[in-house]
């Protein structure tokens, strides 16, 4: 197998540095203001979480497209893993050890929304230059196939009615899928504190599938692909999805009559106070990968859904994101 | 003598961090499992206090001096540009030498170069983990 | 069986048994590393693997990685007291001790065996009896996990060793190191010194290279003048007739502890190779060689932990519940494939499930055919120079922790910790338990939480589920029982005397 990865090493860096020398020559013109050259150093890009993980996994994919894609005027793009507290320590790094490098990227994710909220740190994302979301995920809220609920309306009556007789699983206390019950809660009209006191927490998508499986809680939320299988063959029920618009005949959240909608998206942040020249640089770069056909592809080999927003589209929308899971966590208490 | 100061150093934590426990209790369900274990604590070390004495020899000149060679290693690591390679180099010649009787610069030194080089090559450009740079032209 | 046949047939070529030969060398090198382990690995090997567009050689790599790393760790934890990961902690007590006298290599070729035994007995119970398995282990509710982890602290006590005291200090100081971060339940941060790397708690891996590697370097090197200069003796022997008579069952009996525990969605790979520990040396008849090197004590952990894996793969295959970090990355390569595990997998997908079967059997094979031989050079090890295997130890540890977390905090709490574990050392505190403590501590405290949040805090949840009140029973049991004999026996020689 070594010889194999050498096999595709050798190839793939002499094509880069093939494709940098008719880069550079051509240039590259942004849409707004003067075009500077970019990248002019190796781009380091982190994934605030460790290796393996989702973070890391754009991170990387997103290094491996960005040279495939021979986007890099033959620089090379490198992935680097800082760990910790639903990345807040990578986005305290960013912010104090790297500003003004443009050359230094961050993943970055509504998890980490959350993470800045829980845990309270001094840094948040508006301390960063937001360049553009790339992917997203949408949650699902699942019960067991023998459970008597059918439809979420179902579901939500009974919380409002009386929320401690429904017991909710999900991962950890604070993260996207707590955020989601919340926010449900808040939708429908019903004490969000209350609902999320019946919030049970687990260490992740696995330990949430034993725990609706056993009967230990009655619904479930989780990424939507964690449950996929299980939907699949019927075990359980998908009530509805978190997106804008019903998923492989599951409704959403929307559709079944509550004004809420919710993406785990995935995105990409750079230092604070870099120029505007070389925020328009990044964003170029990042449009120039977005429209990429090895993009395109990695979205297809990972079943990622395209979520694309760059510019001041992405900054205005993790404003508004981070306003709004601000707003649910300190009505739970977590904030 | 020796035992009985390491046992009231142990005791003196676990009281600090049973009264940190005891500040930070709010009634909610994660007080409780605090309180008990650093009550836990409390206990056992005044156990310990009691019931264990004697002398402590330790020759703390060696472990001293690797472990601030150690610390000064990771901030050189992190924080600095020297890089992993050149980092590696220096502590590894440094720790071996700290730990023999008598110097063996060309063993040490051969050993250093080629863990140093090495792992870098293996992490960087095998498993995609990546070692700061620094300096070196690698 | 004509499946698994196929299966077999499947992956019977020279290319890849060139694959499995390939994955066990890389997992057994790394694997020897502390801290990078098969989970890493195979997560940063698998953008590569997918590129060979070769699911069934991609598998059985993986699995050869997987099967080399479990062994990588035991060569080190035996050798050198250092393991790498929690699961060769229990491995090390005894082996670390047969080194020093020696007898590394039958220390070592005991591991090999015995995780061969372990891994194709294992392989052969998940062919058979997965789906029945799974639908067992998924009824596992919290309040049984809690009396489940009740048991399993009573039980491993034992290993506090021989002052009571100094046990549970050692004990305490590893529930109170799982403490350390935010609470899972409610976000609230626990004895985290305003120290942002903190929130995410003290990481196994980080406990373990200080515990091991960095307190077991400091502690030789305060030593250094009264050890002899080398290592430890030449170790020429490999297993005599002796050592198989003793170690076959323990091998048996740590697959039969290993496989159900791997099985439970919240079991642990840890726990079922302290508990074939504790349970080898309560059947031993030659309790005095414990603490001085027993091959028992190094045979049934490192079946259980091999054993385990296999037991992981029952709820992974059959309801796509990764229960390991290893688990979780081979699911993710199981998604690449377009393989979705979950309950129809074995009959759906079942060329490949049967191709990934049959890769355990070949991974098992070609590590033993391997290792065995590699045993010679392995002992070598033991013939470096004390300072320059102990500065490469130091290397290792900090690279460990370091490159996979990239965070210079956690890498200062390794080395503080290290200290720690050096004055325990020279104060005689065991350090297993303080494993044991962060393993068995945040698991208990968890589990009851929740039991009690879903029973709305009635406290009669543990006493109601049959399973619980059983295992809670058993708990209590395990406390009486050894005194058990003594009550009787002063009975007897009560009645004796009134007679």
């Amino acid at each position: 197998m070594l010889r194999r990865i050498f096999i595709g090493v050798i190839p793939a860096v002499l094509l880069a540095a093939a494709g940098c020398a008719e880069q550079s020559v051509g240039g590259d013109t942004a849409s707004t203001g003067q075009a500077i050259a970019y990248p002019t150093k190796t781009v380091n890009i982190m994934a605030p979480a460790g290796a393996g993980g989702g973070w890391d996994t754009t991170a990387r994919s997103l290094q491996k497209a960005l040279q495939d894609a021979n986007l890099l005027n033959g620089q090379s793009a490198e992935v680097r893993n800082v760990t910790g507290a639903a990345g807040t320590i990578g986005l305290a790094e960013l912010v104090s050890s790297h500003a003004k490098n443009p050359h230094q990227l961050m993943v970055t994710g509504l998890v980490m929304v959350g993470g800045v909220v829980t845990n309270k740190t001094p840094v948040s994302l508006a301390d960063t230059t937001p360049i553009a979301t790339l992917t997203a995920e949408s949650e699902v809220i699942v019960v067991r196939s023998d459970s008597k609920y059918t439809s979420l309306k179902q579901l939500v009556d009974d919380v409002k009615a009386n929320p401690a007789s429904v017991k909710w699983g999900g991962g950890s206390a604070g993260g996207t899928d707590q955020i989601l019950v919340g926010l449900l809660a808040k939708a429908a009209g019903a004490d969000a504190k209350a609902v999320a006191k019946q919030y049970v927490a687990y260490s992740g998508g696995g330990e949430t599938k034993a725990g609706l499986l056993s009967g230990d809680v009655s619904v479930a939320v989780s990424g939507t692909s964690e449950f996929a299988d299980l939907i699949k063959a019927g075990t359980v029920r998908a009530l509805a999805v978190s997106s804008a618009k019903a998923e492989d005949g599951v409704p959403s959240i929307k559709e079944s009559g509550y004004d809420l909608e919710l993406m785990n998206w995935r995105g990409i942040v750079a230092p604070p106070g870099i120029t505007d020249a070389e925020r328009a640089a990044v964003i170029a770069l990042l449009d120039k990968l977005h429209a990429s056909p090895a993009w395109q592809q990695t979205l297809k080999d990972k079943k990622w859904q395209d979520f694309y927003k760059s510019g001041d589209a992405a900054k205005s929308y993790f404003d508004s994101e981070s306003t709004r899971i601000k707003g649910v966590l300190t009505e739970i208490g977590l904030g | 003598m020796g035992v009985r100061i390491a046992g009231a150093v142990v005791l003196a934590v676990g009281i600090g961090l049973f009264v940190q426990a005891l500040t930070g209790a709010n009634g909610s369900g994660a007080s409780y499992a605090p309180l008990l274990i650093t009550g836990m604590w409390v206990v056992v070390a005044t156990l310990y206090l009691v019931k264990h004495s004697g002398p402590l020899q330790v020759r703390w000149r060696t472990p001293l001096l690797l472990l601030g060679v150690l610390v000064a290693y990771a901030v050189v690591l992190k924080y600095t540009v020297v890089g992993y390679v050149l980092a590696t180099f220096v502590f590894f010649v440094v720790a071996a030498r700290l730990m023999s009787t008598k110097p063996h610069w060309i063993r040490d030194l051969s050993v250093a170069i080629g863990l140093s080089l090495g792992i870098y090559l293996v992490f960087t450009k095998l498993l995609g983990i990546s070692l700061p740079a620094g300096v070196l032209p690698i | 069986m004509s499946d698994l046949l196929g299966g077999f047939a499947d992956v019977l070529t020279v290319q890849n048994l060139l694959y499995a030969a390939i994955g066990v060398t890389i997992g057994t090198l790394v694997g020897v590393l502390p801290g990078i382990g098969p989970a890493l690995t195979i997560a940063l090997l698998l953008p590569v693997a997918l590129k060979l567009d070769d699911p069934t050689g991609t598998l059985i790599m993986f699995a050869g990685i997987y099967a080399g790393g479990m062994y990588g760790g035991s060569t080190t934890s035996i050798l050198l007291n250092t393991p790498g990961e929690s699961a060769s902690v229990a491995t090390s007590i005894e082996g670390y001790q047969m080194a020093l006298r020696g007898r590394a290599r039958a220390a070592l070729a005991t591991a090999a065996i015995g995780s061969f035994v372990a891994g194709t007995l294992s392989t052969i119970l998940l062919t058979f009896v997965a789906n029945p398995m799974a639908k067992l282990a998924v009824t596992f509710r919290a309040s049984d996990y809690f009396a489940l982890s009740v048991l399993a602290m009573v039980a491993v006590t034992a290993l506090v060793g021989s002052s009571l005291i100094r046990g549970l200090m050692s004990l305490t100081f590893g529930l109170f190191l799982g403490l350390i971060g935010i609470d899972s339940l409610t976000g609230q941060a626990r004895f985290t010194f305003g120290v942002p790397s903190l929130l995410d708690g003290v990481d196994i891996v980080v406990v373990i290279v200080g515990l091991f590697a960095i307190g077991e370097t400091l502690y030789i090197a305060s030593r250094l003048r009264e050890l002899p200069s080398q290592v430890a003796p030449l170790s020429k022997q490999g297993m005599t007739r002796d050592d198989w008579r003793r170690s076959w069952k323990p091998w048996l009996r740590g697959t039969a502890l290993g496989f159900p525990f791997g099985a439970l969605p919240s079991g642990g790979a840890e726990l079922p190779t302290f508990l074939s520990y504790l349970n080898e040396k309560r059947l031993s008849k030659r309790k005095e060689e414990w603490g001085k090197g027993a091959i028992e004590g190094v045979a049934g952990p490192e079946a259980a932990n091999n054993a385990s894996f296999s037991g992981v793969l029952v709820p992974l295959l059959t309801l796509g519940i990764p229960t390991s970090a290893t688990a979780a990355v081979m699911l993710a390569a199981f998604n690449y494939f377009d393989l979705s595990p979950g309950p129809q997998l074995f009959e759906k997908s079942s060329a490949l499930v049967w191709a990934l079967i049959a890769s355990l059997f070949i991974g098992n094979i070609m590590l033993l055919t391997l290792n065995l031989p590699m045993i010679r050079v392995w002992v070598k090890v033991l013939q470096i120079p004390r300072p320059v295997l102990y500065s490469g130890i130091l290397v290792f540890a900090t690279l460990g922790v370091y490159a996979v977390s990239g965070n210079i905090i956690d890498v200062l709490i390794a080395y503080a910790i290290g200290i720690i574990a050096m004055f325990m050392r020279h104060l005689e505190f065991p350090v297993a338990p303080v494993i044991l403590g962060v393993i068995l501590g945040p698991m208990m405290e968890t589990q009851f939480r929740r039991a009690m949040l879903l029973a709305d805090n009635d406290l009669s949840v543990f006493v109601t589920r049959p399973l619980t009140l059983t295992l809670l029973l058993l708990a209590v049991a395990a406390i009486g029982l050894p005194h058990l004999p003594k009550l009787f026996k002063r009975n007897r020689l009560a009645l004796g005397e009134d007679d």
